[in-house]
């Protein structure tokens, strides 16, 4: 469409046992969702560090989604939960400096969760879809080679 | 009192109980005081004590390898540096018998007394303002900030963050900022750039202020040192207030409550998930 050629680019931090494996049974159940998301899996969200939310906007994202296993259901036991502690912090921090908090999402999604995700993935594009393209981070380095 | 300080201070080092004794003496400049470093006590009249002059939060010194080499040492602290050394105590990044600890207390009314602690047991035993509660921290600023909006407090820091040059002199001051090699110093992978650019020093400042989440006591050092004047303590603050807002923690009052962000309770809020 004309009005808006605006292609969101989402990256998905996401722990491998649960969101991961819902993604995955989103894909096997044939279920669509939109193509622009970009997934990055790990093996706990416990591992996911504040950094790569600031990485994955430096390199050109509208926004960031971080997804994992429900409290009490971590493959490590307490990954979860340290990670929601981080996240929470990380989250009032961004936002006290100006940073959109609709930009960044975090979620809960099992491996049985296929269609949450594919629903959740919709829905979250439109959203960003209609932020626009993230202009006031870009303008922090208008020479950026941006990923894909 | 500094007759007091002066004394025992001297008579730690003649005893051997310490081989150095950190605390303030008078600058060259007409009524300003920096940090002094005695190694003999027939040099403990250089010690100075003046309660609005003497700001500089000494426990950073207690990282520096060339200090550590002198230990046990002896440190002045005022109320901040406490709290510091507390943090050390907690993180195990020194023991207590390496310190001891000269402690200032600030009384609301007449002149600051002075206390020793040389079991080294919770650091903010010797050291304190009788005025203030020490959990107490000022959040008036970070309010102030908070009612404006999204754009407009990205505006703000975006014309803060840009003055910075990237010396690190935060970094350097802070006693709590002190890991042997800071991420900023990694190239392997790059997380950091460390030019002085819009991108990477707003990468630099957020990363910083996070690294310390939990962990910064609000001594202020961050800000004092920064040539260009950036509001450290501002965003070192917001942080905090988070932190006391949701876990009802305040860094440095113990030398034993766990870190927030190194402990969990499964009922934590998570209002912000999706």
């Amino acid at each position: 469409m004309a009005e808006n050629d605006f292609r969101p680019r989402i990256v998905v931090l996401v722990c491998k046992w649960c969101t991961y494996a819902g993604a995955d049974l989103a894909g096997t159940s044939r279920i669509q969702y939109p193509e622009n998301l970009r997934i990055i899996r790990f093996p706990c969200t416990g591992r996911i560090d504040a950094e790569f939310i600031i990485k994955a906007f430096e390199n050109g994202a509208d926004a960031v989604w971080v997804s994992g296993c429900h409290p009490g259901d971590c493959h490590y036991n307490a990954g979860n939960y340290y990670a929601r502690r981080r996240w929470a912090i990380f989250l009032a921090e961004l936002e006290f400096l100006g940073i959109d908090p609709e930009r960044i999402k975090f979620t809960w999604i099992s491996a049985a969760q296929g269609r949450k995700f594919a629903e959740d993935a919709a829905e979250y594009v439109e959203q960003v879809r209609k932020l626009g393209p993230y202009e006031s981070f870009r303008a922090l380095n208008p020479l950026a080679q941006e990923a894909e | 009192m500094l007759d007091e300080l002066r004394k025992k201070a001297a008579e730690l080092l003649e005893s051997g109980k310490v081989n150095l004794v950190i605390g303030y003496g008078k600058a060259a400049m007409g009524g300003r005081y920096k940090p002094v470093f005695i190694t003999d006590a027939g040099t403990i009249g250089l010690l100075e004590f003046d309660d609005e002059g003497c700001e500089h939060n000494l426990a950073a010194y207690l990282n520096k390898p060339e200090i550590k080499k002198l230990f046990p040492v002896a440190v002045v602290v005022k109320s901040p540096g406490a709290k510091a050394v507390n943090v050390m105590f907690l993180e195990n990044r020194i023991s207590r018998e390496n310190v001891v600890l000269l402690g200032i207390k600030t009384e609301s009314e007449g002149d600051p007394s002075f206390a020793l602690d040389e079991s080294a047991g919770d650091a903010l035993f010797v050291a304190g303002d009788s005025a203030k509660d020490p959990a107490e921290i000022d959040f008036s600023e970070v309010e102030e900030l908070e009612k404006k909006s999204i754009a407009e407090r990205w505006e703000y820091w975006r014309a803060e963050f840009s003055k910075c040059i990237r010396c690190y002199a935060c970094r350097q001051s802070c006693p709590i900022c002190a890991c042997e090699r800071c991420i900023t110093d990694k190239n392997q992978p790059q997380w950091l750039t460390t030019s002085i650019h819009e991108q990477g020093n707003y990468h630099w400042q957020i990363t910083r202020a996070f690294h310390l989440a939990g962990r910064c006591v609000d001594c202020g050092e961050c800000e004092r040192a920064c040539p260009v004047g950036i509001p450290l303590s501002k965003l070192n603050r917001a942080i905090a207030k988070e932190i006391k807002e949701r876990y009802g923690f305040v860094a440095g009052m113990s030398p034993e409550e766990p870190a927030p962000l190194a402990t969990y309770k499964e009922e934590d809020e998570q209002d912000f998930i999706g």
